[in-house]
């Protein structure tokens, strides 16, 4: 009898559990710097991310070197010089969104959490739209990050090919976790 | 003589264009015939990354693979198509994000499929991700 209940308590736990979790696995993240000698612009559309509906959670990993720029240059110097991927190879983010609402069909909401970009974490809100869809939802925003704030040293020389204030757009699809 | 002068050097201009316009423009590498560095079965390679993520990060990262597996699912989501591919670890896969000159290959292919997928490996976040990824054709088909 104990053992049964136990069983229950715990496969009802889990059950649960995956089905408040919501899965963007292929979630797109571009940013944008523009400056008045060259515009620099990179995708990344193999982006990650686990929505909680019931704890209205929300977690975000990146792989740096994932992102696809224009030139060869730009990528080279993008993770070898400022992200330094081969030690900080992902960027992550946790956060709760605020009086999230389930069911409803069209929301904007804040989205208060921790970023983690070149080692270096910061706290942000961000301002997203959440549109529920027949399986799942899609959580999409902007989000300015200013360069300086995670410790990315830019040489002198190109101080003026990259913005100080870099724009961020993000787009996920989410579908029950399987 | 002077013409002809005139006409080498609008020559070494239209080819000194080309070249800068080679060098610069925004297409992405194409390693449909290039030799790759690895080898590996999606297995191996999501089993790599399990054990020791920087190791195998070592290993792998920005290096051209060749992959053998079975397909999971195909998608199409903001102008490129990928290709996942199955793999014992329940959770796991491996996500390969096709060259756009790859998109014609896809109609032939289905669930379950067989394929060797070529490309440069980026890391590992649940899945392991591939980007500007080649079907090999004549081993897919055969």
């Amino acid at each position: 009898m104990n053992k049964l209940y136990i069983y229950l308590l715990f496969s009802s736990l889990f059950v649960n559990d995956t089905d408040n979790q919501f899965i963007a696995r292929q979630g797109q993240i571009s940013f944008f710097s523009y400056t008045s000698v060259e515009n620099i612009e990179a995708k990344n559309n193999q982006v990650l991310s686990i929505l909680d509906v019931e704890k209205n959670e929300i977690a975000i990993s990146m792989l740096m070197r994932a992102f696809t720029f224009k030139k060869d240059l730009m990528y080279e110097h993008f993770n070898e010089s400022y992200i330094e991927s081969d030690v900080f190879p992902k960027a992550t983010f946790k956060g709760k969104i605020i009086e999230f609402e389930k069911n409803k069909k069209s929301q904007i909401k804040i989205i208060k959490g921790e970023i983690t970009i070149h080692g270096i974490s910061k706290e942000i809100d961000i301002k997203t739209t959440i549109d529920k869809t027949k399986n799942g939802y899609i959580i999409e925003g902007e989000v300015d990050l200013v360069v300086k704030d995670f410790n990315i040293k830019i040489p002198p020389i190109l101080s003026k090919n990259i913005a100080k204030v870099v724009s961020v757009k993000f787009n996920f699809q989410y579908y029950p976790y399987e | 003589m002077i013409f002809k002068k005139k006409i080498l050097y609008l020559f070494i201009l239209i080819l000194s264009i080309g070249v800068f316009v080679l060098i610069f423009s925004n297409k992405e590498k194409n390693y449909a015939n290039t030799k790759p560095s690895f080898v590996v079965n999606s297995n191996e390679l999501i089993n790599a990354y399990i054990q020791d993520e920087e190791k195998a990060n070592a290993l792998y990262t920005d290096k051209l693979i060749e992959i053998s597996g079975t397909i999971k699912k195909i998608n199409y989501l903001n102008q490129k198509s990928s290709i996942i591919l199955n793999s014992d670890f329940n959770d796991s896969g491996i996500i390969c994000e096709l060259n756009n000159s790859e998109s014609s290959k896809l109609s032939k292919l289905s669930k379950n499929r067989k394929v060797i997928v070529k490309g440069i490996c980026k890391g590992f976040l649940k899945d392991v991700v591939l980007l500007n990824c080649y079907l090999d054709t004549i081993k897919t088909y055969e």
